[in-house]
């Protein structure tokens, strides 16, 4: 049984002034691994993973402004910044919306039939799960900034993660 | 042996090959077990020089370690007059495993050795040069020459005679010392010498034989080395001399191996081997092409390194290319791996030289400015120095902006870059120059030297510029190349540390070129590489990591490894942990985790990731523990609670506190900063999560204490802190910044309230809770409270501020779980937000009072001191009862009581309060002041003031027979405006009587019954009915101050009273009548005693009579008759008598003024007191208030006119009978005197005779009866005031029977207003005097009554 | 469609109920449109994260303000902005000939002194948007003759 878990960790603004947070606001999982440790160790390769994505991002201004772009991103515009990087366990994908919300997906890096997920569906997925969160935020009991705690979403998410497996 | 082409082009992200460990071996093979993670590019052109200590320790060995360090670069000029610029890198030691590698990578052999000694005699000589030699043949097979310096005791030389041994060296080192320009010419000829093959064994290999030199002090025998001896303390001068000499020595050997490998028959080659790959070759055979073609591409590699090596960077890249092409063909992919990698190292130093630590370049120069003697051994290798203050300016843009582009030193690299050099090196002559200028003057010459140094100083960068730039990589190309190799590398397990060393050398890179996702995956790589390495190899590794991450703002990544590093340093199979540095690693991966020291800030910005987080703070905890700094874990913990509580569970709380309270067992936590060895501050992290305090709140002091302002009304003292009102002032508190309305008293206690909340499941204890104040000293009295879990308790600490002026509050303290916390409010976390802090103004200390009543007769004793606030006093008091009431009044502070005033305020309205409540002020000042401790003593007399007069009270009808009521007007002879007035029957006397003037009384009284309707009107309404009892609440509010602040502000203390009333006796009804004597009334009142026992009543100072309970009795009081001096002295308003006589008759009010002045009259004269016989209360009684009617008014009143009535000269008394017979004479003789004041006129003097048959029933035709002589009826002109009028006449009454005389007098003037037309009356009158000029009528009364008989 | 019109009065009624509320808090003469500004805010904030859902990341500012002018505009008021100029130092005027909630009731001066009111909510819009994406800015509205509209951002740059 193969233990695929997806993370999003969203990097939030206050409304009055733009001021970063970094801090998650929605964590979830799914796999047959849910023990504490395992679950720690997996928010240290997302917590991690921002350092490449926020990176990426800056790149990305950089190259587009920066004359020579010889970078292996396909397209810098796109919301959908691929494989940040991968442990012999885990990959880890990235995702930045315009808003500045990061997506970050944690698959094990083995699936079952062993060959590695496909990129278009990690894309697919991210994009959905931009999708949720577009209605989560529209969501009245939901605090900008704040955790996500609708119960909806959660089970929306974990649908979704099911669906992509 | 071949792999998709996929993994070769496989993404940034995974460098591993998906095809791994292709020739791959069983691992036990001689791995080179010995990363260096601190290798850069450019060392590959580096010479390797191992610097030991050796012996006993050298107190200035480091001192000399970094001397050496800075001659890392010399400059030689080869035999073809080319300047080299030879690198050097030194290592303190260096496993010798590497050295296996030395053929793969030339760079890795260490090729020299320097020891520095220290020897004290002949046996530590002995010692040390062995162990000198020894390691000579540990790295005997890769060492080309070594020095050993000694220090030894002695001060003379014996050393000179090595020294002199041999000559060019020894000229080498003279001519060196002594003048620069030879120096250079000098690696020239010597260039040609040691070109000379049979000069290599000399100076390259230490079997080289030194003449033993036999001093004392002789080196042993086999001892051949370079040795040169100082003494302890010899500033060594020529150290640098002596190392520059060293790696001279060392770069020839590199030149000749280069040389004689560069001519070597390609053919015959042998195969160079890794270390590991002995096996794999054994039975090959050599012959074949592919093997051929393996062992030149793998000799041209060694050769590129020796190139690179001895400094011909250009050449090597040509090497390079070609040695990867060749190998590339034959996919020997561990050597074309290293192929590459020599390729970007050798473009990597071109590109940026500044890579070449710049570190000793400051040192130098600082080095140069503080001993400019030193300048002179230094200025040989002040060549040295130019390449970094040239490398310097290029590289200052390129580290400090990260947004600059990573291509610019490509851009460089273009033909152009030799002048972009060129300048680079001018601008390094000037500032050469500047540096110089703080030289001494004996360095001008060599100034010039180092111009003409300069002059041909490009031709090194020029090489590759101009001969083969198409070789040399440009930034993205050098990390392409390296990816490339690193996944070479990583096909082949036993590379494994080879390819990290590469991948950290690529990063290195990366970083250079400001690429941080390249330099991100080069060390992302890393992590993959699994090798056997030793726990402190892995740390390494990490720490590397680590800080190249920090290098390119990495900050997670960077902070993540360090945790790694961090449980490493104590892992389970770590032979010896190290908390300490576990400890400091975690500490320092704080940024990464944006978690700051600060508490605040932390709460403030919650930024970060709290799961993560909070891990990191509990092994931060737990390193702390161990490393033996039990505060530290304290307050570590600490902070994690109070930063994280948000994002724990009720749970984690729990164990969390449960823990603080163990490690704060072995060391309380506090409010202080804690300074680290590092010299790092851990600053105080505070509790306010525990307890949650949801309120806070000074409170005004408690009303007795609170301080009045002097002005203000004492009836708005007790309202002042109503709640409400309070809570009005508090709102506008926390408007303005937390000013407090109120005041607090200096020495005073003062409270502040507040709410706490136990969050834990578990019962805590608050210890030593505080307030933390500023302003004025405050005196805070700690407070230890055990909060029950999840029950908000309200808490009062208190304190007493020690000063006048301004007392702000800001938090409080507080100690539980074993951690002292200073809570300040503008720290408090949010939902519940507080003011910053409490402003409050503290007053001079006021006096405090305790008061002490006692009721006298009673004796009932109420204390009321501060603390039982408004105690009553239950005072009961039949009416008329009076008694006093004492108070006690002590002060109770150390302030004198200076100021002192009583008030009293009650329900009553105030002139009846004044009656029932009496103090005197006076005494009470005269008692002031009232010193500490005194007491001073105030009475008040209390009276039950109360009417007596019952109207209409208790069963008023049924106390008198109707009878009496009903003949009371014809025995008081009420006045009857006119004759006809005096009606047959009662009732209609009453008729008339109203239509008389007193229809206004009557009005006015209508609620009365019949009977004594004269008491009717005017009842006194403020007084209830005495029949019932009444409460009276009154307050006695005591306001005192005292001190300095006696001016201003002053305390209020009340004091309740509660009086009641009992009815003691009532009089129900009352009369006049006329006394025997005409001065004299007699005022008939029926007292009822309304008390349950029997009372004695006196009604006269003599008489008293005795009423049983609930009984009443008529009693009559004497009473002289109101004068009329006294009249007309007290009613001045209405200026004339007959004025006043005229009105009274008709208009009220004058008769009202007329009445109060007779019930004046009567109430003062009247004095009653009663007794009750059972329990001896005594009291007065009065009849305030009593009314009296028109009637009462005259009788009460002495009347103007005195009547002298007299029968036959004698005369007559009235009620007396007189007889005499029919026929019988009479004569009547009548006299008046008026006592007005001013004489009467119109006096009208009538005398009527009448039966009365005594049925109601008067007949007043008597014709036949009775004759009279004389008239009976003159009108007297004028009376004049206090004269006397006589009229006489005769009378024969006829026949027996009951005969009674009229007898009266009217004044007909002046004339007045119209009387209401008596025509109801059905009897005619007899006497129509001065018709409608009646004005007032008196009459003899009681008539004269005579009875007739035969 | 009934549905514009619908947006057009709950709008309307919104400013009349702010304008009810400042008047019952005492304010004198002057009209609160805070709180509709904040209610233009919230609701730009949260809807811009559905708009650009589909967009490519934006290149810089220009690039976030043509979005604004085209697709934002379109989403709510069914048109585009008229005219976007900027002097590249983060000041951007848009200009719209017809601004939606002004073609209401009028054109020309009538109302003229009332127009602010009208504009409060898409300024708090606009603002909010922008602040979603990460660029903070002070909208201004300016109506000379209406129906047409000019806002004002001026960009924050800190």
């Amino acid at each position: 049984m193969t233990t695929r878990s997806w993370w999003r960790h969203g990097e939030s603004y206050r409304m009055s002034r733009l001021r970063t947070k970094n801090s998650p606001l929605y964590i979830g999982g799914i796999g047959n691994d849910t023990n504490t440790d395992n679950e720690l160790s997996r928010q240290w390769l997302v917590h991690t993973a921002l350092d490449a994505l926020e990176e990426r991002l800056a790149s990305n201004n950089s190259n587009t402004t920066g004359a020579n772009t010889n970078n292996t991103r396909t397209d810098l515009r796109d919301l959908y910044l691929g494989l940040l990087y991968s442990t012999d366990t885990h990959k880890i994908y990235g995702y930045v919306t315009n808003t500045r919300i990061k997506l970050v997906l944690v698959t094990s890096s083995t699936s079952p039939s062993g060959s590695n997920i496909r990129d278009a569906e990690v894309r697919t997925a991210l994009r959905r799960l931009h999708a949720l969160y577009a209605d989560a935020i529209c969501n009245p009991f939901h605090l900008p900034g704040d955790q996500i705690t609708s119960l909806k979403f959660d089970k929306q998410v974990k649908n979704l993660m099911l669906n992509n497996v | 042996m071949s792999f998709t082409p996929r993994s070769l082009a496989t993404n940034v992200i995974s460098m591993r090959s998906s095809v791994s460990y292709i020739l791959s071996h069983a691992p036990g093979e001689s791995v080179m077990s010995h990363p260096d993670y601190g290798q850069h590019a450019q060392h590959h052109a580096c010479l390797l020089v191992l610097v030991k200590g050796i012996g006993g320790m050298l107190k200035n060995f480091n001192k000399l370690w970094e001397r050496i360090q800075k001659v890392n670069n010399i400059k030689v000029t080869d035999s073809s007059g080319q300047v080299r610029d030879i690198w050097v890198r030194y290592v303190r030691d260096y496993p010798v495993e590497n050295n296996d590698w030395g053929d793969f990578q030339t760079h890795r052999r260490l090729l020299g050795l320097i020891t520095l000694s220290k020897f004290t005699n002949q046996i530590e000589l002995n010692e040390v040069c062995r162990v000198h030699e020894s390691l000579k043949v540990k790295y005997t097979n890769t060492l080309y020459d070594s020095r050993a310096f000694m220090f030894g005791p002695i001060s003379k030389k014996p050393e000179q005679e090595p020294e002199t041994y041999s000559i060019f060296e020894d000229d080498k080192t003279s001519k060196e010392s002594s003048s620069l320009g030879e120096k250079f010419s000098l690696p020239s000829d010597q260039a040609d010498s040691l070109s000379s093959a049979e000069s290599y064994p000399h100076s390259s290999s230490s079997t080289t034989s030194l003449p033993i030199q036999e001093e004392n002090y002789t080196t042993p025998s086999n001892f051949k080395t370079h040795a040169m001896f100082y003494s302890e303390n010899d500033p060594v001068t020529d150290l640098e001399q002596n190392v520059a000499d060293l790696i001279n020595s060392l770069f020839w050997v590199v030149e000749s191996k280069r040389l004689e490998r560069s001519r070597e028959k390609i053919e015959k080659v042998s195969l160079l081997l890794a270390p590991f790959e002995k096996k794999d070759f054994v039975g090959l055979d050599m012959e074949s092409r592919n093997n051929k073609k393996r062992c030149m591409g793998r000799v041209t590699k060694n050769l590129a390194d020796l190139t690179l090596q001895s400094g011909l960077i250009a050449d090597s890249l040509n090497l390079y290319h070609n040695a990867a092409e060749i190998l590339k063909a034959v996919n020997d992919w561990l050597w074309l791996a290293a192929a590459k990698e020599g390729l970007c190292a050798a473009s990597a130093i071109l590109l940026y030289p500044n890579l070449r630590n710049p570190t000793p370049l400051q040192r130098n120069a600082s080095l140069q400015e503080s001993s400019p003697n030193k300048t002179k051994p230094l200025s040989l290798f002040q060549p040295n120095i130019d390449p970094f203050k040239k490398y310097k300016l290029p590289s200052s843009p390129l580290r400090s902006s990260k947004t600059s582009s990573p291509v610019n030193p490509p851009s460089e690299l273009t033909p152009s870059s030799s002048e972009s050099l060129e300048t680079s090196s001018r601008q390094s002559e000037t500032d050469n120059a500047d540096t110089e200028s703080l030289a001494s003057s004996s360095d001008i010459e060599y100034q010039s030297q180092k111009s003409f140094y300069m002059s041909d100083h490009p031709s090194i960068p020029r090489q590759p510029s101009q001969i083969n730039n198409q070789y040399l990589l440009n930034g993205e190309e050098i990390a392409e190349k390296y990816r490339k190799a690193i996944i070479h590398y990583s096909k082949y397990q036993n590379a494994g540390i080879i390819e990290t060393e590469a991948c950290f050398k690529a990063a290195r890179i990366a970083v250079e070129q400001n690429n941080s996702l390249h330099a991100s995956s080069f060390l992302q790589n890393v992590i993959f590489i699994n090798l056997t390495l030793s726990e402190q190899e892995k740390i390494q590794r990490f720490d590397t990591l680590a800080e190249l991450y920090k290098e390119i703002g990495f900050l997670r990544k960077a902070a993540f490894c360090q945790r790694l590093a961090a449980t490493r340093q104590v892992s389970p199979n770590n032979p010896n942990p190290d908390w300490q540095r576990c400890y400091y690693l975690m500490l320092h991966s704080f940024p990464g985790h944006r978690l700051s020291l600060d508490p605040n800030y932390v709460i403030q910005h919650q930024v970060g990731w709290p799961a993560l987080q909070i891990q990191l703070l509990q092994e931060l905890v737990v390193a702390a523990r161990r490393m033996g700094h039990p505060a530290l874990a304290t307050r570590h913990m600490t902070f994690l609670l109070q930063t994280m509580w948000p994002h724990l569970s009720r749970q984690e709380h729990r164990d969390l506190a449960i823990q603080l309270q163990a490690l704060s067992a072995q060391c309380e936590g506090g409010p202080v900063p804690l300074v680290l060895e590092t010299g790092e501050v851990i600053p105080p992290a505070n509790l306010t999560h525990v307890p949650r305090c949801s309120a806070f709140l000074p409170r005004p002091p408690p009303s007795p204490r609170a301080p009045h302002m002097l002005k203000c009304k004492p009836q708005q003292g007790p309202f002042i802190f109503t709640p409400i009102h309070f809570g009005s002032l508090e709102r506008k508190a926390r408007k303005d910044e937390g000013k407090m309305e109120y005041l607090w008293v200096e020495d005073d206690i003062c409270e502040v309230q507040m709410k706490l909340t136990n969050p834990l499941p578990f019962e805590l204890k608050v210890s030593n809770m505080r307030l933390l104040t500023s302003g004025v000293v405050f005196e805070s009295i700690p407070e230890t409270i055990i909060l029950p879990p999840d029950s908000p308790t309200t808490v009062n600490l208190h304190g007493t501020p020690k000063e006048v002026g301004e007392l702000q509050v800001l938090g409080y303290s507080t100690h539980t779980l074993g951690v002292k916390s200073n809570c300040r409010l503008k720290n408090m976390p949010t939902p519940n937000k507080f003011l910053p802090s409490y402003t409050i103004e503290v007053i001079p200390s006021l006096p405090t009072i305790t008061i002490e009543t006692s009721v006298a007769p009673s004796g009932s004793v109420s204390l009321s001191s501060l603390e039982n606030v408004g105690s009553t006093t239950n005072i009961t008091l039949y009416n008329g009862e009076s008694t006093e009431c004492t108070m006690r009044i002590t002060n109770t502070s150390n302030v004198p009581i200076e100021y002192l005033d009583i008030a009293i305020q009650s329900n009553m309205d105030s002139q009846l309060q004044s009656k029932v409540f009496q103090l005197s002020n006076e005494d009470i000042q005269a008692q002031l002041p009232i010193p500490p401790n005194e007491s001073a003593t105030v009475t008040m007399k209390l009276y039950g003031e109360a009417d007596f007069l019952d109207l209409g009270g208790v069963g008023g009808e049924n106390l008198f027979p109707n009878s009496l009521t009903s003949n009371y007007p014809s025995r008081v002879g009420s006045p009857v405006p006119n004759v006809q007035s005096s009606l047959p029957t009662q009732s209609s006397n009453a008729q008339t009587s109203l239509s008389s003037g007193l229809i206004p009384n009557r009005t006015s009284g209508s609620f009365r019954s019949s009977n004594s309707h004269t008491t009717s009107w005017s009842a006194p309404i403020s007084v209830m009915p005495p029949s019932r009892g009444r409460q009276v609440e009154a307050q006695v509010i005591i306001r005192y101050s005292g001190g300095s602040g006696k001016e201003v502000h002053c305390r209020q203390s009340t004091l309740q009273i509660n009086l009641e009333l009992l009815p003691s006796m009532s009089i129900t009804h009352w009369d006049v009548l006329p006394a025997e004597i005409p001065s004299q009334l007699y005022l008939v009142l029926d007292v009822t005693n309304l008390t349950s026992e029997e009372m004695d009543f006196h009604y006269t100072p003599s008489k008293h009579i005795l009423i049983e309970s609930k009984e009443s009795c008529r009693v009559p009081v004497p009473l002289d008759r109101c004068p009329f001096n006294l009249t007309s002295r007290t009613n001045e308003e209405s200026n004339s008598e007959d004025m006043l006589e005229c009105k009274s008759t008709v208009t009220g009010s004058s008769v009202t003024s007329v009445e109060e002045l007779c019930s004046a009259h009567v109430t003062e004269h009247v004095s009653l007191s009663w007794q009750l016989l059972h329990s001896e209360t005594r009291g007065k009684a009065s009849v305030k208030g009593i009314t009296l009617s028109q009637a009462m008014i005259d009788i009460v009143r002495m009347s103007p006119l005195n009547w002298e009535v007299s029968v036959n000269k004698q005369c007559i008394k009235p009620q007396e009978e007189l007889n005499c017979t029919a026929g019988e004479c009479l004569s009547l003789g009548v006299g008046v005197w008026n006592h007005l004041r001013r004489p009467l006129r119109q006096l009208c003097l009538s005398v009527q005779f009448y039966q009365d048959y005594n049925n109601g029933v008067h007949t007043y035709k008597l014709d036949n009866r009775l004759a009279t002589a004389g008239n009976n009826k003159i009108v007297l002109a004028s009376l004049p005031e206090s004269s006397k009028a006589y009229h006489e006449c005769t009378v024969v009454f006829l026949t027996p029977g009951e005969y009674k005389i009229d007898i009266q007098c009217s004044t007909t003037e002046p004339v007045l207003e119209d009387i209401p037309v008596i025509g109801d009356t059905d009897h005619p009158s007899i006497i129509q005097p001065c018709p409608g000029e009646v004005s007032h009528v008196w009459r003899f009364i009681p008539p004269v009554a005579i009875s007739v008989t035969d | 469609m009934a549905d514009d019109i619908l947006f057009d009065l709950l709008h309307s009624e919104i400013i009349n109920y702010a304008l009810e509320q400042s008047k019952e808090n005492g304010n004198k003469k002057e009209v609160d449109l805070s709180i509709v500004e904040y209610i233009g805010f919230a609701a730009g904030y949260k809807i811009m994260e559905r708009l650009t859902r589909e967009w490519p990341r934006f290149k810089d500012e220009l690039d976030t303000m043509k979005f604004i002018c085209t697709d934002f505009w379109t989403c709510i008021y069914k048109k585009q902005i008229d005219n976007l100029r900027t002097n590249h130092q983060g000041v951007y005027v848009l200009q719209d000939n017809g601004f939606r909630f002004l073609t209401n009731f009028s054109n020309g001066h009538q109302y003229l002194e009332f127009a602010p009111r009208f504009v409060a909510y898409t300024c708090g819009l606009i603002r909010g948007g922008l602040a979603n994406l990460c660029i903070n800015s002070v909208v201004t509205a300016e109506v000379q003759s209406m129906p047409s509209c000019k806002f004002h951002i001026h960009v924050q740059r800190t």
